[in-house]
């Protein structure tokens, strides 16, 4: 797996509190019960962290999925390809 | 509106007789009865609902009650209220955190803001050196949480970093300076705009642990004065941001950074670690760890773990 896909996916894990079984690429906010709006502030906050990216608020709170996340990062540079 | 307005303490005295009850403290009944010609009710009972008045004389927890009760038992009550010590600024703020059971629980709404806040004087002389410290180290944790919060923004961060520099920065921790009731009613004013943080969901989560198992007693001012270091120092190991915030909005890192020192106790630090340990990760699912300025993750317990107050030194 791409290493910017490893962070990521460790990332969301601990942001949203999923078990590891839990997660894959294609999952939208409406699968994930804690991507809530304490779940979005801490998800930018991560981001930012971990790949230097500022999400503005009104952005991080219309993301609607992991690839939005994904896409958003690409535009910046971020290579998510395998 | 997000502040109460101060009315003089020696005014009180003029508020109609009927009609008018003082809460306070057991430890204040006293010195309230002395001075204030209402009918007093200690803190381990409740005020009957549909008061025309209620002055509070108390500490926050005290305070807090008090909003709550208002609100929802006696919405009509025009309520003033007189901290006994500073820090956690209560009287002026929207905000009431109440003890159920084991959990702290967070209210918040304009509801809960006193219609006035009073200071004495005399109060501030019956408050010992130590809460003195911890009711400062207490102003301080709102003032630089609601300031590094991601949920403050530009302008208001500016209006903190004004506060933490002009206000905080001058005044002397651990000691009787009226000045402190102000400051703390403000960095909890300010606050309240954004957001706190890990010294909180620290805090709130190890208090009633401490109390139960540890059978410690231990208040949120003092856990907060403890944990401001290491916290600052976590947030600050977890990228450029808090150091680029101090940087944009002109408040000296360092001087900020040895007056945390002065709050920090490493005995109750270490005292403390077992809990903190036992309950990381019920800490990590507090919401105000999820609005922390840095991540807070599984293995971030190893930096509190081996936190050492000198090694961040600036």
């Amino acid at each position: 797996m791409n290493e910017n896909r490893k962070k990521l996916k460790s990332l969301l894990l601990e942001v949203f509190m999923l078990n590891e079984d839990e997660f894959h690429f294609d999952l939208k906010k409406t699968d994930i019960a804690t991507w809530d709006s304490l779940g979005v502030v801490s998800m930018a906050v991560g981001i930012q962290e971990t790949f230097g990216y500022h999400f503005a608020p009104e952005q991080a709170v219309g993301i609607a999925s992991v690839s939005d996340i994904i896409e958003i990062l690409t535009e910046k540079g971020i290579r998510f390809d395998e | 509106m997000n502040e109460s307005p101060i009315v003089d303490w020696a005014t009180l005295t003029d508020l109609p007789k009927e009609g008018t009850v003082c809460w306070t403290s057991r430890s204040l009944v006293a010195f309230v009865s002395a001075r204030l010609p209402f009918e007093v009710v200690a803190s381990i009972e409740t005020p009957r609902s549909g008061l025309a008045r209620l002055v509070v004389v108390g500490g926050g927890s005290l305070i807090d009650r008090a909003k709550v009760w208002r609100r929802e038992l006696s919405p009509d009550t025009w309520m003033v209220v007189v901290p006994s010590l500073w820090g956690s600024g209560a009287e002026n703020s929207p905000i009431a955190v109440l003890n159920e059971g084991d959990v702290k629980v967070i209210k918040m709404g304009p509801d809960f803001l006193p219609d006035a806040r009073a200071y004495s004087r005399e109060l501030t002389e019956l408050i010992p050196p130590e809460a003195a410290l911890w009711g400062a180290g207490d102003a301080w944790s709102h003032a630089l949480e609601g300031f590094l919060s991601p949920l403050s923004n530009d302008a208001l961060r500016e209006e903190m970093a004004s506060f933490i520099r002009d206000v905080l920065l001058p005044l002397e921790p651990g000691t009787g300076d009226f000045a402190w009731f102000e400051a703390s009613a403000k960095a909890c004013s300010l606050q309240s705009r954004s957001g706190v943080g890990l010294i909180h969901a620290i805090a709130h989560q190890i208090e009633p642990t401490l109390k139960r198992d540890a059978k410690e007693s231990v208040g949120h001012a003092r856990l907060c004065s403890t944990l401001l270091l290491p916290v600052f120092d976590y947030n600050r190991s977890r990228g450029s941001k808090v150091d680029d915030l101090f940087r944009k909005h002109g408040i000296p890192l360092g001087d900020c950074r040895a007056m945390l020192r002065r709050f920090f106790d490493e005995a109750d630090y270490r005292r403390w670690m077992p809990t903190i340990e036992s309950s990381w990760s019920l800490i990590l699912r507090q919401p105000l760890a999820r609005i922390n300025c840095a991540l807070v993750r599984a293995d971030s317990l190893d930096f509190f773990r081996t936190f050492l107050p000198e090694e961040g030194e600036t």
